[in-house]
């Protein structure tokens, strides 16, 4: 969905340098209403946005989904976190990256809003900005950049007031986990930490045949067997 | 324990054999009666609002319900159907394109473009494969 907006993805084509990877196969459920009218949905996927530098360091990470304008907004966030991290000399750039990550788990951790990042004839710049009891989280955060236009249309799935919480979950709680786990380390790449990223932040281990959801899943199953058990006999 | 078994594969093949039938990029079985749109349509807004609430489940469910009675090959035609015309369904079965970025093809050719591009690297990660339908 994120992908297929236009403007993400010009965005994305002109700034960045894009792969992606499967980590695993996804879940899929399938409904039967009968007549020959089956709906099949994915259960329980996620998603890691990884901004990294050209050795392939991470920089930081997006958990999770977000709604297309959160998502612009905190690329362009990232790519001025690599602007201003590029140009210093190698030893300098891990204590920047250090320093950034602990600013942004700090003020996360009270429940501040994160610094940004704003651009200034001076150059690249980490500000503070006031938190606001009403932010949306889902919005471009506020750093005097003025309103911005829409970029999703008003009946989008996008929109879907889930999708918004999710993001204000992703922002607040998952990213200062994140950030907190980045803090600590000088250098890491994406396939480092996509395990753990995916058990302790996102909360599907990728690992686990069941993805986790085993205690969900068999609690009340009417079977003594154990789920591990089932996949081999 | 025999007994056991025997129950449990009963219901696992209950469980797994409208899911097998499911496959492909058509979600309808083939020669099956359609219902109309319409009707799905009445049928879903005859629940009363918040009969679902504990399911996550519902507007998801709902809105890909309406969806069926939307144009073919529209826009929110997310939900294949055998309503969709043969052009508007990928020829590599459950392939389709992954968005409308660039990808490279592995997340060590974007480093190295990267370097000579001076930009940084988006690296997206998920469950599934962007470039098939469920994803």
């Amino acid at each position: 969905m994120l992908f297929s907006n236009k403007e993400i993805a010009n965005y994305v084509n002109q700034n960045f340098v894009s792969s992606w990877q499967s980590v695993r196969d996804v879940p899929t459920i399938s409904f039967d209403f009968g007549q020959g009218k089956t709906l099949k949905r994915t259960l329980n996927g996620n998603i890691a946005t990884y901004v990294c530098t050209a050795d392939g360091k991470v920089l930081d990470v997006l958990p999770g989904l977000y709604e297309p304008e959160a998502f612009k907004d905190r690329l362009e966030q990232l790519e001025l976190l690599y602007r201003f991290i590029s140009p210093m000399p190698e030893a300098r750039q891990s204590a920047a990256l250090l320093s950034y990550h602990r600013i942004q788990q700090s003020l996360l951790s009270k429940a501040q809003q994160p610094a940004r990042f704003i651009e200034t004839n001076e150059g690249i710049k980490l500000v503070q900005t006031a938190m606001d009891a009403n932010q949306n989280w889902s919005k471009p955060l506020p750093s005097g950049e003025g309103e911005r236009k829409t970029i999703v249309p008003k009946d989008d799935l996008a929109t879907w007031e889930k999708l918004t919480a999710d993001v204000r979950f992703n922002e607040t709680q998952m990213r200062k986990v994140v950030h907190e786990r980045l803090a600590s380390v000088a250098s890491v790449k994406p396939n480092q930490i996509s395990h753990w990223l995916y058990r302790e932040v996102l909360h599907a281990d990728i690992d686990d045949p069941y993805l986790g959801l085993s205690p969900v899943l068999f609690s009340a199953w009417p079977f003594s067997e154990s789920p591990a058990k089932m996949g081999t006999n | 324990m025999i007994t056991k078994r025997i129950l449990l594969a009963a219901t696992v093949m209950a469980v797994l054999a409208p899911l097998a039938y499911a496959g492909g990029d058509s979600k309808v079985e083939k020669g099956a009666t359609a219902v109309p749109a319409s009707e799905a349509v009445r049928v879903a807004r005859s629940f009363p609002e918040g009969s679902f609430s504990k399911m996550a489940i519902e507007r998801p469910l709902k809105k890909a319900i309406s969806d069926l009675s939307a144009p073919v090959g529209g826009a929110k035609s997310e939900l294949r159907t055998s309503t969709l015309s043969p052009a508007a369904v990928s020829p590599h079965g459950k392939q389709v394109q992954p968005g409308l970025v660039n990808w490279e093809s592995n997340f060590k050719t974007a480093c190295l473009k990267a370097k000579t591009s001076a930009k940084p690297v988006l690296h997206f990660q998920m469950m599934g494969r962007l470039d098939e339908e469920f994803c």
